[in-house]
């Protein structure tokens, strides 16, 4: 299991090769399956209602992962499909891509999960996504008002996530 | 001498046998057919470590089968058809849909190129050797002989063109 990065902001976030307005939404959810936060800066479609898209979200991560885990060709200890499993352990994923939109996702040892949905030929974003974890322990695990497990509400968070995330090419 | 047709399949087999063993290196580790209700109709290995058992390899497939419907749902604009590559930490996942519903996808080492095109050769293969089979009834697991010889033939010649790069 990887580590992400010391206690401060690496100084110099990935370079972004192009600015553009990329990105679709962004989810993070906590071990729990509970939405820690939602952003949407482009969005044309609402196929159901918000409580209902972070279930079928998170579900679909669940499942992704207990498939993924299963299919790993390279180990042949893989237990039963849908067997629970703890964060880093088994075979995870870190992007898909479909022909509308590409979904990048990161899980941190302590089961938070971060979700990023961009246009569909956007490059590998796993450095962007650990950049972002690191906005959220600077500005949502350090802020001492905040209660752990609860919707993330930083003024300071949310804008310079939208900086950050206009500079994803 | 004059080769009957079987002896001729037993030679062409025992060919890819031996083409097996020089190239040992999987590209590919399986492929993957399922038909448009999400049953598996079609299931190969080709070396992956742990080969899953029949009742697995058919609540994967139709596991993959909802995650496309599911992602399809989950788009942030209009027009989506469904997951065409998952990039896993060991392995990279190439879906390809036909008009009529049936996905074909191949389990392969991360970064393999020119997955997209193998499976519009296997589609072909699927359209010439299994709908084309007058005894082959729609929907049902493909058990085509003269498929298996030319996927293998078509997927051994990918491996061949891969090492040769």
């Amino acid at each position: 299991m990887q580590f992400f990065g010391g206690s401060e902001i690496s100084p110099s976030p990935p370079v972004p090769t192009a600015s553009g307005n990329n990105a679709h939404m962004m989810y993070v959810f906590n071990r729990n399956g509970v939405c820690l936060l939602y952003r949407e800066w482009n969005r044309l479609l609402h196929t159901l209602n918000a409580q209902q898209d972070h279930k079928l979200m998170f579900g679909l991560l669940f499942s992704l992962k207990s498939l993924t885990a299963k299919m790993d060709p390279t180990n042949a200890e893989k237990g039963n499909l849908g067997v629970p499993q703890l964060s880093g352990q088994g075979c995870s994923f870190h992007s898909f891509r479909t022909n509308t939109y590409k979904l990048s996702f990161m899980e941190s040892p302590s089961g938070i999960k971060i979700i990023l949905v961009t246009h569909p030929r956007t490059g590998d974003l796993r450095e962007s996504l650990k950049y972002i974890y690191n906005l959220y322990v600077e500005y949502v695990v350090k802020n001492p008002l905040y209660a752990p497990g609860t919707p993330i509400r930083s003024e300071l968070f949310n804008t310079s996530l939208d900086q950050y995330v206009r500079t994803i090419a | 001498m004059c080769m009957s047709h079987q002896d001729s399949i037993a030679l062409k087999l025992s060919l890819i046998d031996s083409e097996k063993k020089r190239f040992p290196m999987a590209a590919i580790y399986s492929l993957y057919i399922i038909n448009k209700s999400g049953g598996l109709i079609f299931y190969k290995d080709y070396g992956s470590a742990g080969r899953m058992d029949t009742n697995d390899s058919l609540r994967v497939a139709s596991l993959w089968h909802s995650m496309h419907v599911i992602s399809q749902q989950l788009s942030p604009t209009t027009g989506c058809s469904g997951i065409e590559l998952l990039e896993a930490d060991t392995f990279d996942l190439h879906c390809f849909q036909s008009l009529t519903g049936t996905k074909f996808f191949v389990v392969c080492e991360p970064g393999t190129q020119h997955m997209e095109s193998l499976l519009k050769d296997i589609y072909e293969l699927y359209t010439d050797y299994v709908l084309k089979n007058p005894f082959y009834e729609m929907e049902m697991p493909i058990r085509c002989e003269l498929f298996d010889i030319n996927l293998s033939q078509a997927v051994q010649k990918d491996r061949v063109a891969m090492l040769g790069r």
